[in-house]
């Protein structure tokens, strides 16, 4: 719910994508080849990619998403178990941590890229930069943070 | 080595962090998918891939989580139990023509049984629509909890349908979902687990829950007491012994 909202700025649009993801996998369950990933890793790629796909769409009509954004807390069918809490704050914290880390510009990319949906033309196009200092940013910027999450597990 | 025409491993490599941001513009990303859909082989690209997909998907955990509106989760079970009823309408069919013909006492009966009839169907949809909709929560639920794994289960003959677990450690909770299973099979659907040499023992019966041919068991911590099993086996066999020729279906869990 959160990455959707985060990207799409609209709560309504946000909860049609939560609706979509979960149907999706719920329909995909038992086709889901997770190999090394976790599950709760695919349900994020498929709710942020459906956010991003309806994003791209709305601005392809001229359409303008958003909307008043509150009420945080957390969204789940079923209710996590306090340890799960702590787990995920201790997740975020890291994530926010590694992202910290980063060299000023390549968080920036980071940001305009997962969190607010533009492609690498697009945040060229905003930010003035040429189109191949932002893909190296990205490269760069994945790569620092695989590093710094794997040194945050260990 | 290059395995496309259009883009070499290394160059998909470069470009698997963009590909797994999903910030490619069309072009470069069916460059990628069509590098990847190759054949091969390919030099590191599945592996870098993978590495930029977790680390994406990660980064979610910065965002602050949010509740959605209340209506939401009854709205996604409403979608999920949301089945095809055609199959009871069919059945009420010739009853209405018998109506038709034998006149009014006649007519009374069948407007009783029908009645029946459909409170029957009634219950048994929304027993099974129940099913379902528990079924889905628990899954999903599972699914989205931390340290979840999914184990995909490999087909030992053809047809023979699709199956996964849904396994979390750290809850000793497990649940198994199936579907395409052959109607023969399934209602001797069952799950076996094997510790090495040892003879596979019976784990849970599988049953159907839906009318879209979603199958299910829920394990609970069956399977992880007293130990893990090291192979699971899905066959259509009885409780008391599994046949190898009844094997559908199998999965590693190490």
């Amino acid at each position: 719910m959160a990455i959707a909202l985060r990207i799409l700025r609209s709560v309504e649009e946000a909860e049609d994508v939560v609706q979509e993801t979960f149907l999706e996998v719920w329909r995909r369950s038992a086709q889901f080849d997770d190999g090394r990933g976790g599950a709760l890793a695919w349900i994020v790629t498929i709710a942020r990619s459906r956010a991003i796909d309806r994003l791209r769409s709305s601005r392809a009509a001229g359409r303008v998403l958003g909307g008043v954004v509150e009420n945080q807390d957390l969204m789940r069918p079923v209710l996590p178990s306090p340890a799960d809490r702590i787990e995920e704050r201790r997740d975020g914290a890291r994530v926010a941590t590694a992202l910290a880390a980063l060299p000023a510009a390549q968080r920036e990319t980071i940001e305009l890229s997962y969190f607010e949906g533009l492609s690498q033309s697009e945040i060229s196009a905003k930010t003035g930069t040429p189109l191949g200092t932002v893909k190296m940013r990205v490269k760069l910027a994945i790569d620092k943070l695989a590093g710094l999450l794997k040194e945050g597990a260990e | 080595m290059t395995v496309s025409d259009e883009m070499t491993c290394e160059e998909f490599r470069e470009t698997a962090p963009a590909y797994a941001l999903a910030v490619l513009d069309e072009v470069e990303r069916t460059a990628c998918t069509r590098h990847l859909a190759h054949s091969g082989p390919h030099r590191g690209c599945e592996e870098a891939l993978e590495e930029a997909r977790q680390v994406t998907a990660r980064l979610s955990a910065a965002v602050p989580a949010r509740r959605p509106s209340p209506g939401l989760w009854r709205a996604i079970e409403a979608r999920i139990a949301d089945v095809p009823t055609g199959a009871v309408d069919r059945r009420r069919r010739p009853r209405e023509r018998v109506r038709e013909i034998a006149g009014w006492v006649v007519a009374a009966v069948v407007i009783g049984l029908s009645l029946v009839s459909t409170l029957a169907d009634r219950g048994r949809r929304a027993a099974a629509v129940d099913g379902h909709r528990s079924t889905a929560r628990e899954a999903i639920g599972l699914m989205t909890a931390p340290g979840t794994r999914v184990v995909a289960f490999i087909p030992r003959k053809t047809g023979v349908g699709r199956a996964t677990l849904i396994v979390n450690r750290v809850q000793h909770r497990a649940l198994l979902l199936a579907d395409q299973i052959p109607p023969e099979a399934a209602p001797r659907l069952r799950l076996w687990g094997a510790r090495g040499p040892n003879v596979p023992i019976p784990l849970a019966a599988v049953s159907f829950v839906a009318a879209d041919g979603i199958a299910a068991a829920d394990l609970g911590s069956s399977l992880f007491e007293p130990a893990p099993p090291d192979q699971l086996v899905l066959s259509a066999d009885g409780p008391d012994a599994m046949s190898p020729g009844d094997v559908l279906l199998t999965a590693e869990t190490r």
